[in-house]
């Protein structure tokens, strides 16, 4: 075995002795200077809360599209903490909204009425602040607010009215404990022929809807979901229904309100069989704040879905009515997203995406078990219509922003929706343990 | 008309005898007769005596000094008074054989006594046989706990201070001078007291019977204490073992229970057992166990014969004319003998410190005489100042005391925020009292949180040992330790820079620099009590730091009291004790491989370093017991200090010195080392600080979950900044001691340049970093007042029987934090027993928050959770999910923040009968509950369950029958009872107590064999002590 010779360390010069230990010391605080510094420990995660389906009053079918049918759901109104499997998809919804336990696939609710309308909007859990726009509140209008209190506690909630000329007013209301409770929007703001609602929760977890519906002294004649949406600088509304049915949807008009203390400035832009243009009189409009501003669209959106572009210097909020015949649909904003899943339930309706440059994976599965992937690449807008029999999509974006919404139309009527997420809701800071939240 | 029989007692006391008996012979009043007894000495006494002409009466070596005298008085009849003679009178002068009074020693006496017929004793000043100004007695009495009371201080030198004749209790048989008549009529000295205290029960007697005892100081005896120094074998009859400590502890007790009053009995029975305790314990430290058996053993004879206390007290009644009460004045009072016993004290801690042999750490080092404001080498222009200035001018002239000064003040300025009880950063609020603190240490389930039965580390204990000297309160100790610190810091930094340099002036500047160091700083901020520790014992660690190159030479002492410095590094800054491990690993390692090369090796050297190196590292930890079981089951705790985890620095900052992430806080130290890492005279130093900067960096590597929360910190390294500030400036010290003289004899040169760095670099940092201090640094987080912040109503309530507990949410610096709240708030001590909640219960809050956790208010109520408050800054959006997520009703919503009860939750304690477990709501009854314990009695069968967390030390007993523990499928522990009764359910402490029993048996050992043993009487030489 070899000796090692001491002697050789010994005889270094203590000078260069002192040297080297310097040089390892700086080296050892540099070196260890990258894994060492104050610990953020902030941890974020992804979770999916508990969504809302709603449930109106009435005689139409409401069937909830679940992610399966082994979806955990209870009813909205039970104190019951349990949720139990729903055993069957679509689920149709007989006596209150439901809550569906989270996930990471988007729960819709489909409702509609034998020939006479069909609606769509997703479930969701409620923001705290939901901005609806659109309806009317005159004569022959059967709009409701729906509020839902799915928590145990009492709810408070404010609802602030808004019509043609200006903020109406706000009216405080306390929603007992697991209820649910429908307002008319000829209540709130009576004999406006553009209503926009806030619903501002101070209190309790309150997810609100809206269903517009007209009718004709008992005859309804049309309905839709209005979905809520957070008002911002820059808008897309994609999945503006152009066909019902084969025949042309020919009256669209446009609803904007300014949410904002200030007036707003608005440019509308149309994204229609690839051409992309500022409507006339749709460029630099002048909205008042709380001013609710109808603005005619084009007669001819194009022969499939379209979307709007808007923009604005202060927050505004906006959608889109389109009509043929009696039935008539609301096509509401879409938030960005990088993925989305939904069940169609059998439904074939036509995705919009859209986008500065479009590149999307869809994922569909059929009924069958089968799986099929398709990229989809393209510049601004992009329509594809789901496979038949196609159970669950699933979009993921490849890059850059892409906005979602799909439309269709049935023997019943026609619809479209914003795809937004209902469940990527929660993105919260993680929770630490830390005595040090016992001092204030 | 006198006549004086002198009786001269002996027993081998030939070396004094010659000088005795010459001393007789030369008396100016000559003494009319001198008879001697002798018991049977092994030496030439008996001739020495004879060859004087003085009649030697011979009796057995066994016989007692009162029987001596009883048999020369029996054989010598008493003087015919002649004829026509006047007041005629016999007196005894009582000697011993080590006795030597002066010339007129016996004239003096007569004179004293002459015209004073109530006066039948009178004794002379005794002084030293050897040191002759040494005061040994004048007069004597005996303190209420048996020490032989003679009022005088340790070694008191005769001055004439005591020079007035006084009335006495009694004076000492060493020349005692007795009419012979009285001491005939009260029967002499008690023969139960064959050696020491029969004097003092005399006395005693002679005062009760009336008569007067009066010590003459004019008259001057010299006492050579040959017997109680033992000098000279104990010999007589009743002398256990021949054990002079005991005969005397025994005779004290003795004298005191047979003459005190009868009501005084118990009390002194008591007062003599307890000091008698304290005494034994007191030699068990100084390692005499010998005397400590004496002083048990003496009590216990006297205890088990209380037939001779009553013989004793019957026939003292029979001459008995004076109450006892107005023999209480002659004893000395309570508070003077507690005074003289503080001062003996002080003035023993005070003999060892100067006597001892200062640690020689290395050759090179200067030991410079300690501190004294008023010594002239303070300052130089002090010896040029011919005029005398005031007091005050003189102190003001000095730069330690303005330095000093200056120090105090700038540390109430930086403290303005925390007169008063503190708390914050690291601290949290201080308990009541040193007892809560005590039983924290104790108890083995502590119920905060979710509950926890981790070990209370050590320096709970210490804390609360040290603020029983603030009257256990310890949030006063603590607002005075955290105010005093930097002053402190200071001073300790001055003693110990005063031993590398002579030059007062550098050595205030490195107390400066130290007790401005970023550590200290940092620490007194920010409620940092490790690193404070550390600071102030830093010089202690540096030197045995130093001192690890020769653990060879360690004495037993110097092993055992570096043992018990290094269980209080590890106490307090676990870091440290990591750095000093590594340090002693390393040299180990570089010794035993140097050794092994050398071509004489020595494996007896090696093997007395290992286990030497061992019994250092090892006795510190085995010190920590049972606290360090604790790290070996989970060592990364050991990277923690006392109190909350605070957020640590880059770990390039240790360069300066800096352990926090404050940037402001500099050290000059790391520049000084620098510099001295390329002298000669310093580089070993400066190589020790290197080296624990290299540990410190890899330290920062690893990780660890921060006391009372789950966040992962880094090592907390204050302490060890404090230590490589310390060694910097040891290698500054001596690099500057050595380059001084040569510039100051040198034209300029590069040496000038780096002394001028150093001073500039040293003003620059302290400026800085005192900047920082009194500035931001002052308004906290360590503060004046309480930061705990939870409603009362939460706290207050959760005091009943169902003992419920609360969760608590709040947004602090962009976290998200929550904790768990029983029924009071948190003290220190608490954050260091709580390391992480449970998955179960994290994973609830994680969900709660998110919305997504739809169980969340039946695991939370599983664990005894019924309420969570969501705390100010209210997150609206949080509060919407609470609000729907289900399980939560809001109970209230005030300016603190939201309220929400939730939803069937478990009271601490619950039967699930059998008969309900399988219904779909299972009934829950609730079991009151203590804090801890629950007892009452359960009327159905089933399962009780408890909200705490599992732990396998929970026990149950049904009708005094032990319960098996299970654990629920939620992790808590559970009890399935079968049949109904009484029920009783604790948690076993037993092995928690019995390890703090071994803690204490290992401390006790430590301190006693590190402690300076005390020398028997008979090895101190008789210079010393008369």
């Amino acid at each position: 075995m070899m000796k090692f010779d001491i002697s050789r360390l010994t005889a270094i010069p203590w000078r260069m002795k002192s040297l080297a230990l310097l040089f390892i010391t700086i080296t050892a605080l540099i070196s260890t200077s990258f894994n060492s510094g104050p610990d953020q420990n902030i941890e974020r995660s992804v979770s999916i809360p508990a969504t809302v389906c709603p449930k109106f009053d009435g005689e139409a079918r409401n069937t909830a599209l679940l992610p399966s049918a082994k979806s955990e759901i209870k009813q909205a109104t039970t104190r019951k903490l349990k949720f139990v499997a729903a055993r069957s998809n679509p689920y149709l919804i007989n006596n209150t909204s439901l809550v569906i336990a989270g996930s990471e696939v988007t729960s819709a609710v489909i409702r509609s009425k034998s020939g006479v309308y069909t609606a769509a909007t997703t479930c969701l859990i409620g923001s705290g602040d939901q901005w609806f726009i659109g309806p009317s509140a005159d004569l022959g209008s059967f709009a409701r607010l729906l509020i839902v209190n799915s928590g145990l506690s009492t709810a408070s909630i404010e609802i602030e009215s808004y019509k043609d000329s200006g903020k109406v007013g706000s009216r405080s209301l306390a929603i007992a404990a697991v209820s649910q409770r429908e307002i008319r929007l000829d209540s709130l703001a009576p004999g406006a022929k553009s209503v926009a609602i806030r619903v501002l929760t101070k209190a309790g977890r309150v997810t609100a809807f809206l269903f517009d519906e007209r009718r004709a002294g008992l005859r309804t004649l049309g309905g839709d979901f209005l979905a809520s949406h957070d008002p911002g600088l820059e808008i897309v509304i994609p999945a503006i229904p152009t066909k019902n049915s084969g025949q042309e949807i020919s009256a669209h008009s446009l609803r904007v309100v300014a949410t904002g203390a200030r007036a707003a400035i608005v440019n509308v832009e149309l994204l229609s069989d690839g051409s992309r243009f500022t409507p006339v009189g749709l460029s630099d409009v002048v909205i008042k704040p709380g001013e609710v501003k109808t603005l005619k669209l084009p007669r001819n959106l194009g022969k499939r879905p379209a979307a709007l572009l808007i923009r604005a210097n202060e927050p505004i909020t906006a959608s889109v009515y389109s009509q043929q015949g009696n039935e008539f649909s609301w096509t509401t904003p879409a938030r960005a997203i990088s993925n989305f899943i939904f069940n169609v339930g059998g439904l074939e309706p036509t995705l919009t995406l859209v986008g500065d440059r479009i590149e999307a994976r869809i994922e569909t599965s059929s009924r069958d078990g089968k799986r099929r992937t398709q990229i989809i690449r393209g510049e601004e807008m992009v329509n594809w219509k789901i496979p038949p029999n196609t159970r669950v999509v699933n979009i993921s974006s490849l890059g850059g922003q892409l906005y979602l919404g799909a439309s269709w139309s049935t023997s019943d009527g026609f619809t479209s929706i914003a795809l937004n997420p209902g469940t990527e809701l929660e993105r919260t800071t993680t929770p630490i343990f830390d005595i040090d939240a016992l001092f204030g | 008309m006198i006549r004086v029989t002198a009786i001269l007692v002996s027993h081998d006391g030939e070396p004094w005898l010659p000088q005795s008996v010459a001393t007789l012979a030369s008396q100016s009043h000559p003494i009319d007769r001198i008879v001697a007894v002798d018991t049977q000495s092994h030496d030439s006494s008996v001739n020495l005596l004879r060859s004087a002409g003085i009649h030697v009466i011979e009796v057995e070596r066994d016989v007692g000094f009162g029987s001596a005298i009883a048999r020369a008085i029996e054989v010598t009849p008493a003087f015919t008074p002649p004829k026509n003679a006047k007041n005629f009178q016999e007196w005894l002068w009582i000697l011993h054989d080590d006795v030597a009074p002066a010339k007129d020693c016996l004239e003096k006496l007569l004179a004293a006594i002459e015209e004073k017929p109530q006066v039948v004793v009178a004794g002379p000043k005794l002084r030293g046989w050897h040191d002759r100004k040494h005061l040994l007695e004048l007069g004597v009495s005996i303190a209420t706990n048996g020490a032989r009371w003679t009022g005088l201080e340790y070694r008191e030198q005769d001055q004439g201070q005591h020079d007035d004749e006084r009335d006495v209790l009694a004076v000492s048989s060493a020349g005692m001078l007795v009419r012979r008549d009285v001491f005939e009529e009260l029967g002499g000295f008690d023969p139960n007291l064959s050696l020491f205290r029969d004097d003092v029960d005399f006395g005693w007697r002679i005062r009760a019977a009336g008569y007067s005892v009066l010590a003459v100081p004019e008259a001057v005896a010299f006492h050579g204490e040959a017997s109680a120094n033992e000098r000279r074998a104990i010999d007589v009859s009743d002398a256990y073992l021949h054990r002079p400590l005991l005969l005397d502890r025994r005779h004290a007790a003795y004298v005191l229970l047979a003459n005190a009053s009868f009501y005084y009995l118990p009390l002194l029975a008591f007062q003599l057992f307890t000091s008698a305790l304290v005494r034994a314990g007191g030699y068990l430290l100084a390692k005499r166990p010998g005397y400590a058996a004496d002083e048990i053993a003496a009590v216990a004879l006297i205890l088990i014969k209380p037939q001779e206390i009553l013989m004793a007290r019957k026939a003292r009644k029979v001459n008995r004319l004076i109450a006892s009460s107005n023999i209480k004045k002659y004893l000395p009072p309570r508070g003077v003998q507690i005074r003289l016993a503080y001062e003996r004290g002080r003035t023993a801690v005070e003999r060892y410190f100067s006597s001892r042999v200062k640690f020689q750490l290395l050759p090179s080092q200067n030991v410079i005489s300690p501190l004294d404001l008023n010594d002239e080498s303070l300052e130089n222009e002090d010896l040029l100042t011919n005029d005398s200035p005031s007091r005050l001018r003189s102190l003001l002239s000095r730069p330690l005391f303005l330095i000093s000064l200056a120090v105090l003040l700038l540390t109430f300025i930086a403290s303005r925020n925390r007169f008063g009880a503190i708390m914050g950063g690291a601290l949290i609020d201080a308990p009541a009292s040193s007892l809560d603190l005590f039983s924290k240490y104790f108890e083995s389930w502590h119920p905060i949180g979710l509950g926890s039965s981790a070990n209370t580390p050590t320096w709970v204990a210490i804390l609360a040992l040290l603020s029983s000297l603030a009257l256990g309160k310890v949030s006063l100790f603590i607002s005075i330790f955290f105010l005093l610190a930097p002053p402190l810091i200071f001073w300790i930094g001055y003693k110990f820079a005063k031993s590398y340099t002579s030059s007062n002036l550098i050595a205030i500047f490195a107390a400066a620099l130290y007790s401005f160091s970023p550590p200290v700083l940092y620490a007194t901020s920010h409620g940092l009590v490790g690193t404070l520790v550390i600071a102030m014992t830093a010089p202690l660690i540096v030197n045995s730091l130093f001192k690890a190159f020769a653990v060879e030479s360690y004495t037993q002492r110097a092993l055992f009291g570096t043992a018990l410095l290094y269980a209080l590094v590890l106490a307090f800054s676990g870091t440290t004790f990591i750095v000093i491990a590594i340090w002693h690993l390393a040299i180990s390692l570089w010794q035993s491989f140097n050794e092994l090369n050398s071509e004489d090796s020595d494996l007896k050297l090696i093997n007395s370093r290992v286990l030497k190196r061992s019994l250092l590292l090892l006795g510190a930890i085995a010190l920590n017991i049972p606290w360090s079981l604790e790290l070996l089951a989970h060592p990364s705790r050991a990277l923690l200090e006392p109190g909350v985890s605070l957020a640590s620095g880059q770990s390039t900052q240790l360069l300066f010195g800096n352990p926090s992430p404050i940037i402001w806080l500099l050290s000059a130290a790391p520049l000084i080392a620098f510099i001295a890492l390329f002298r000669g005279e310093s580089k070993v130093s400066a190589r020790i600080s290197f080296f624990v900067l290299i540990v410190a960096a890899l330290l920062t590597l690893l990780r660890a979950t921060g006391h009372s929360s789950s966040q992962i910190v880094q090592p907390a390294l204050g302490g060890v900044s404090a230590l490589y500030i310390a060694l910097a400036l040891v290698a500054g010290l001596q690099l500057l001691e050595k380059i001084i003289p040569e510039i100051k004899s040198a034209s300029l040169n590069f040496r000038h340049f780096a002394t001028a760095t150093i001073a500039l670099s040293t003003l620059t940092t302290i400026l800085i970093s005192t900047i920082w201090w009194i500035g931001p640094g002052a308004e906290g987080p360590l503060l004046r007042g309480s930061a705990f912040s939870v409603p009362e109503f939460i706290t207050a309530n959760a005091t009943t029987s169902e003992r419920y507990k609360s969760l608590l949410i709040r947004k602090k610096d962009g976290k998200l934090l929550y904790a768990i709240v029983r029924d009071r708030p948190l003290e220190l001590g608490d954050s260091d027993l709580i390391y992480g909640s449970s998955k179960l219960v994290d994973e609830a809050v994680a969900g709660l928050v998110s919305g997504a956790g739809i169980n969340a208010s039946s695991t939370l109520g599983g664990y005894g959770i019924r309420y969570l408050f969501l705390a100010e800054p209210i997150n609206k959006s949080l509060a919407r999910t609470i609000d729907g997520i289900g399980g939560f009703t809001r109970a209230s919503s005030t300016d603190a923040g939201i309220v929400w009860k939730v939803v069937g939750a478990s009271s601490r304690a619950i039967l699930i009968p059998y008969d309900a477990i399988n219904k779909s709501s299972a009934e829950e009854i609730t079991l009151p509950s203590g804090e801890v314990e629950l007892t009452g009695s359960i009327s159905r069968s089933g399962i009780v369950r408890l909200a705490e967390r599992f732990d396998g030390r929970w026990r149950m007993l049904v009708n005094s029958r032990s319960i098996p523990l299970t654990q629920s499928i939620e992790g808590l522990p559970q009890f399935e009872v079968t049949e109904p009764g009484d029920f009783i359910i604790f948690h076993d402490g037993t092995a928690r107590r019995g390890w703090i029993s071994l803690q204490l048996i290992f401390f006790l050992t430590a301190l006693t064999l590190s402690l300076p043993a005390r020398r028997r009487r008979s090895e101190v030489p008789i210079e010393e002590l008369s």
